[in-house]
């Protein structure tokens, strides 16, 4: 704010009590309010306050004879949304728009119902950071039709980089209308017709309340300011309303500011590290990547990137999440109440959304860590119409190894890297396209002459068309895939090359319709195709004896149809409801074997092959998706929310070992590993005090999971031509409640969670091999009953804060031996029941502290360290127990993976 | 892979002992071992199960009654030695499949399915190399024509002669209270050893039945084993695919636990059942096999010579007795030698050392030299 009305918290004034004194005569034509002021000033002792935007684009035509200063005020600013205040000692007169400056009066004394210059609004004082942009904006014309309500739609920008924001709220108190953006930062509202006063609020941009008046139905692009500091605030403002108003239940949502403040181990932001933070999510131990939401297992899990689904989202097994923060603009996770336009697996769903990149100029950030560097650089090609963003990670560990002097060293390596690109053009205001490409890679040696290696990559196409202010539709295509390779060369005789590939590639088209302020309406359809060779064992050199084995190629067509309303029945209650369609098709060609009709599948019971030709339908399998939600506030700051849903999933993850594997496969449902079916009930209580500073939420939900696989003890998962034999037909069933205390404002900010949570398993087979535990229900591998996390924030001034995680929970179930004996001369072990015994339970304490430079706006590089101690308790935490023999001798191990305190120092730029 | 942990985090990961809360609930477990040979006598030993903590020994099954049956119902006995383990004198066994059934001495009945009789190649050759880390590796190489693929099962014994610190030549003779010379060797031994770790392969992945080189065990080069002579009888054996399967899973379950990406552990389910109560288990595989076996040796004087042997004697010392104080002489001590004033005749002590340093049989060799030596 330029102007010259300063401080205004601090004047006192007397309005109207002023004698008559000298008169002015005035007589300008279409003048700017700027000189009519100067000819005031001219011919007066007073001198003006005010803030020149509020009169920018005031024009003034005024022929006045002998009037007082009074008089000529009230005629100037007769039309305007002007008010001014007049101090006559200090001959003063402050002109500021709408609300004469006033100290105490409460909130609603004023009418807020029409839009001419009696209007007034309080603003109370601890609002300053507000950005008051006081020119009310007139959307539409006066006469345009005689509808009460209207329809404001338009997008809402970054004011800095032109990127558009995801998730801002935008809402009017009176009567309590609001809206989120979508993900590409559109917002469509319809609220009655005339004077209101728009509050918008997003993560990290300063809040903006803007003043409308709404005659008829209209565009409101707007821009928001960023936070220039970051590290204020950061948890939450937008999701603050969100909690309790909002419909959504289950829903976390943070971006890469609230992410940058939490400890992290080997200095960087991590996206998957942050999930596991929040109650209800957990991991089977460090270093994984792998995480479990309510009781659900690894692959369970939707992750998208830009709509594109990622398989495996770990680098070096799991130590660091295949995306790079510096692209990212937002993540959202859904752990229950999913809306019907996501599908495919019946856990969560975490959304990954990157930026856009700067529309406006060329910017650029990095960061330089122990292990890894990256670096992102962003800017318009055209200006405000067609922004890239391109951004790349490696790690230099391969460097580390090779300098640490050991020979064990000598003949490993690891390494990564991943790269994104996106680019976002605006053709015009109705139509948008995005574009998204992302690739990572994984590599890695261990003293062996065994190479592994994982490649990820996903494109994304995206074309956004406004229809009219209610309607809008986004047609999208994406393309995601996954192979991992492993390749021996140690013995010439055995070299082989194994490899893995699954693709898959979606079409679909996605609609919103705002019906009313009450209604609106989603729709679309899509189809996915999926190809998978899941295993191809060639020779690798002239010498290698080893036979190709090839085994037989997957395809599968997944086709789904959706549609959702949501409804606010009555100011207290509302209402979502949908429903997907889902379908799916296993299809040739396929050879299938035939298992005899009442034995167990194994080898010996194979009675015969039936041959699917190309196209032909091997399965097929599908039905109704439903998803409610429902909303009632029985208080403003209290509301109630309860939701069902079911998800199905055609495509299963593989997986004998305890964390994500790069050797886990993915499989198709075919006719007899049938397509995983969840169901969720969930119930919530939701709570914000009255400063809305303070959250408290509880959570309880129920879940069942219908084709849960289990697998036979040994069960051979790698080159297996009939993993049916293999593999059993388990039911879950996980249930639990998440308490959440949260502080989202202030110096110290951050949440406790606490979380009680089962997750089960029931193998029951029709013989003895296909049971495991007698048929009874047992813990998952992921079962932690109790789970308690706690992150504080403390901001010592603004370039400086300071972080502490601390999260405890039970140890998770492992099979442990019961007995042991002695066989060719060596201690053999017996084995419990399956998940009968408890690893130690985990223990963590993480600290971190943020530095930055200084503010100055114009610095070429604006740099921030940060130092974090994973572990600070240098707890080793077991990530497993086993039991092994050695030299004919049983002993028990515990393994850990962090065995230390790890600091670590990472230097973050911007440029 | 934990090493590749250590690796990465820069010695962060780590592995500590740990040992679990009392397990209490287990029964003990029958326990089968061995296998029938068809060319020559088979051994088989029962026992049963221990809880983890147990330190004793496993209690054996002294009085059960074992048989091999055939299908037609023709059993063959095998004779118990009281101490658990019974034995089947080499004989003609010429049906195509056999089952082990046992009683036991509670009468709980046992009885394994029946199994193919597998016919195992000749060894084609136990071969030493020297490895990249100064070790010596032992492997083993064989091939079948008649079989499409092969499953493979080896034991082996190992021996090898080692020398006790000091060669004594004397001995304190206590009823005389004097020193005579030592007529018995206590310096030079002979150690047998056997196979810790089960030792399996298959061929399946291979367009030949054909084992190349599979490496059965390794030792240092300045190790004791290296030192004089080492030699290693190798007993090869063919086994089906669910007995390969089976050694797998134990061995998978007991050698390749706690990695990261490492499988679950899990009960592993054998070839034998007890019929008389169905809810028990039994810990076993039964097969039935010729067997072939070959012996390769290597010397020292094969061997590149080290700078230093470690042994287990490499920390010993010996010390000094005078001749007067030698009728005292007690404790868990032997004398090694005389000590002469310069060349002699003048006798100035004794040397002695421990019996651990001295008599070579006291870490469990023999001073027999085995025949094939």
């Amino acid at each position: 704010m330029k102007g010259r009305l300063l401080s205004i918290a601090f004047f006192l004034f007397i309005n109207y009590s002023w004698a008559q004194e000298r008169t002015l005569t005035i007589s300008v034509t279409n003048t700017s309010f700027q000189n009519l002021i100067e000819e005031l000033e001219r011919q007066s002792d007073y001198r003006f306050f005010f803030n020149p935007q509020d009169t920018d684009t005031l024009r003034v035509s005024l022929s006045v004879n002998q009037k007082s200063i009074v008089q000529i005020l009230d005629l100037a600013l007769k039309n305007s949304l002007l008010h001014y205040s007049i101090n006559t000692n200090y001959r003063y007169v402050y002109i500021k728009s709408v609300s004469p400056i006033l100290t105490d009066l409460p909130p609603g004394f004023f009418s807020q119902s029409s839009h001419d210059s009696s209007s007034r609004e309080f603003t109370p004082f601890n609002e300053a950071e507000t950005i008051k942009a006081d020119k009310p904006i007139i959307i539409g014309s006066r006469n345009a039709n005689t509808r009460k309500d209207a329809t404001l739609a338009g997008t809402i920008k970054n004011s800095k980089s032109g990127e558009s924001l995801i998730g801002a709220t935008i809402m009017i108190e009176n009567p309590t209308i609001g809206v989120a953006t979508d993900g590409n930062g559109y917002y469509s509202l319809t609220i009655p017709k005339g004077s209101h006063q728009l509050k918008i609020r997003s993560l990290g941009m300063k809040p903006l309340n803007q003043k409308i008046i709404v005659h008829s139905d209209g565009r409101l692009n707007l821009d928001m300011e960023e936070d220039v500091l970051p590290l204020k605030e950061v948890i939450v403002e937008s999701t603050r309303d969100q909690l309790v108003q909002g419909l959504q239940m289950g829903l976390e949502r943070f971006d890469i500011k609230t992410m940058r403040q939490l400890p992290v181990a080997l200095g960087e932001v991590d996206v998957l590290k942050t999930v596991l933070t929040l109650p209800g999510v957990q991991a089977v131990g460090e270093g994984t990547v792998g995480f479990n939401v309510r009781g659900g297992a690894t692959d369970q899990n939707l992750i998208l990137y830009n709509d594109a689904p990622i398989f495996n989202p770990s680098h070096l097994f799991g130590f660091f999440s295949a995306f790079n923060a510096d692209a990212i603009k937002n993540v959202e996770l859904y752990k229950s109440g999913v809306p019907a336009e996501y599908g495919g697996r019946i856990s969560s769903v975490l959304d990954v959304t990157t930026r856009e990149g700067n529309k406006r100029k060329w910017t650029g950030t990095g960061g330089i860590s122990p292990i890894t560097g990256r670096l992102s650089v962003e800017g318009p090609i055209i200006k405000d119409k067609l922004s890239v963003l391109l951004g790349g990670r490696s790690t230099y560990s391969d460097w580390l190894l090779n300098r640490i002097p050991n020979s064990n060293l000598k003949n490993s390596k690891a390494e990564f890297y991943d790269f994104n690109i996106n680019a976002h053009y605006d053709v015009d205001s109705k139509n948008s396209i995005a574009v998204s490409g992302y690739s990572s890679s994984d590599e890695f040696k261990l003293q062996s002459d065994t190479t592994y290696s994982y490649t990820n990559q996903a494109v994304s196409l995206k074309w956004k068309h406004i229809f009219n202010n209610k309607f809008f539709g986004t047609l999208s295509s994406n393309y995601s895939n996954y192979k991992y390779k492993i390749q021996s060369s140690a013995n010439p005789i055995n070299s082989f090359d194994l490899t893995y590939k699954l693709q898959q590639i979606t079409g679909k088209a996605d609609f919103n319709y705002f019906l009313n302020s009450k209604q609106s309406l989603s729709f679309g359809l899509g189809s996915t195709r999926y190809d998978l060779a899941p295993g191809t064992y060639l020779p690798n050199g002239e010498a290698s004896l080893v036979t190709p084995d090839i085994l037989q190629r997957e395809q599968g067509l997944e086709s789904f149809a959706y549609v959702g309303t949501q409804v606010e029945l009555t100011p207290n209650l509302s209402f979502y409801g949908g429903m997907r369609y889902s379908n799916f098709q296993n299809v040739g060609p396929h050879d299938l074997f035939v298992y005899s009709g009442n034995a167990s599948r194994e080898v010996s019971t194979i009675i015969d092959t039936v041959t699917f030709s190309k196209g032909k339908r091997v399965s097929a399998s599908g039905g109704p998706e439903f998803r409610t939600s429902l909303r009632y506030s029985y208080a403003p700051s209290t509301s109630l929310k309860l939701s069902y849903n079911r998800h199905r999933q055609y495509i299963q993850m593989l997986s004998n070992t305890t964390a994500i594997a790069p050797t886990d496969i993915w499989k198709l449902s075919d006719p007899y590993i049938k397509p995983l079916i969840g169901d969720q009930v969930s119930l919530g209580i939701y709570h914000q005090s009255r400063k809305r500073s303070v959250e408290m939420s509880v959570e309880a939900y129920y879940k069942w999971m219908q084709n849960f696989l289990d697998y036979k003890g040994g069960a051979e998962l790698i080159q297996n031509h009939h993993i049916e034999t293999d593999v059993l037909n388990a039911k879950g069933k996980a249930y639990g409640v998440e308490l959440l205390l949260k502080r989202t404002a202030g110096k110290v900010n951050g949440w406790v969670s606490y979380t009680y949570s089962r997750s089960l398993i029931q193998t029951k087979g029709s013989s003895d091999i296909e049971t495991i535990n007698r048929g009874e229900y047992y813990p998952s591998n992921y079962d932690k009953p109790h789970a308690l996390n706690f992150i504080g924030n403390y901001r010592f001034n603004r370039r400086f804060n300071m972080s502490l995680n601390v999260v405890y929970a039970t140890g998770r179930a492992i099979t442990l031996p019961v007995g042991k004996y002695i066989v060719d001369g060596t201690e053999r072990l017996i084995y419990s029941d399956r998940n009968q015994f408890r690893i130690p339970d985990y223990f963590r304490t993480d600290f971190s502290m943020n530095m930055e430079g200084n503010h100055k706006r114009k610095k070429l590089i604006h740099g921030f360290w940060s130092l974090s101690v994973y572990n600070l308790t240098a707890r080793r935490n077991a990530y497993s127990v086993y039991f092994t023999s050695e030299n004919g001798v049983i002993k028990g191990y515990k393994l850990s993976i962090f065995g230390s305190a790890i600091p670590t120092v990472t230097y973050n730029f911007k440029f | 892979m934990k090493r590749l942990l250590a690796l990465i985090l820069i010695a962060s990961a780590c592995v500590d002992p740990y040992n679990p809360p009392e397990i209490t609930d287990s029964a003990p477990v029958l326990i089968i071992d061995g296998f029938i040979k068809t060319n020559a006598e088979s051994k088989i030993t029962l026992s049963w199960s221990q809880n983890l903590t147990d330190t004793y020994a496993p209690t054996f099954e002294t009085q059960a009654t074992v048989w091999i049956e055939d299908e037609l119902g023709t059993t063959y006995p095998l004779v118990g030695n009281n101490l658990g383990s019974y034995y089947l004198t080499q004989q003609q066994l010429q049906a195509p499949r056999y089952r082990l059934h046992i009683t036991t001495a509670d009468a709980r009945e046992y009885q394994s399915n029946f199994e193919n009789v597998y016919e195992t190649p000749a060894i084609d050759s136990v071969n030493w190399k020297l490895t990249n880390n100064l070790g010596v590796a032992f492997t083993i190489s064989t091939h079948d024509n008649t079989r499409q693929e092969g499953f493979y099962k080896w034991t082996y014994e190992e021996t090898w002669e080692y020398r006790s610190a000091y060669a004594a030549s004397i001995v304190f003779d206590p009823t005389a209270g004097e020193v005579k010379p030592r007529t018995e060797n206590i310096y030079q031994c002979w150690r047998t050893g056997g196979n810790t770790d089960i030792l399996i392969e298959s061929t399946t992945r291979l367009q030949e039945n054909r084992v190349s080189e599979f490496q059965l065990t390794s030792f240092l080069q300045n190790s004791e084993k290296a030192r004089y002579k080492y030699s290693i009888l190798v007993q090869q054996q063919t086994i089906s695919k669910n007995a390969f399967d089976y050694w797998k899973q134990v061995k998978q379950s007991t050698e390749d636990l706690g990695t990261i990406f490492g499988p679950l552990p899990h009960q592993v389910v054998g070839n034998i059942k007890c019929t008389s109560h169905p809810n028990q288990i039994a810990v076993g595989y039964f097969s039935i096999s010729s067997v072939s076996i070959l012996r390769e040796s290597v010397s020292y004087l094969q061997l590149p010579i080290p700078p230093r042997y470690i042994t287990q004697y490499s920390t010993c010392e010996a010390y000094e007795i005078s001749p007067n104080q030698v009728s005292t002489f007690t404790g868990p001590y032997l004398l090694i030698d005389p000590i002469y004033i310069g060349n002699g005749p003048m006798l100035s002590g004794y040397r002695y050392g421990s019996y651990f340093c001295v008599d070579c049989r006291f870490v469990g060799g023999t001073t027999t030299q085995p025949d094939f030596w």
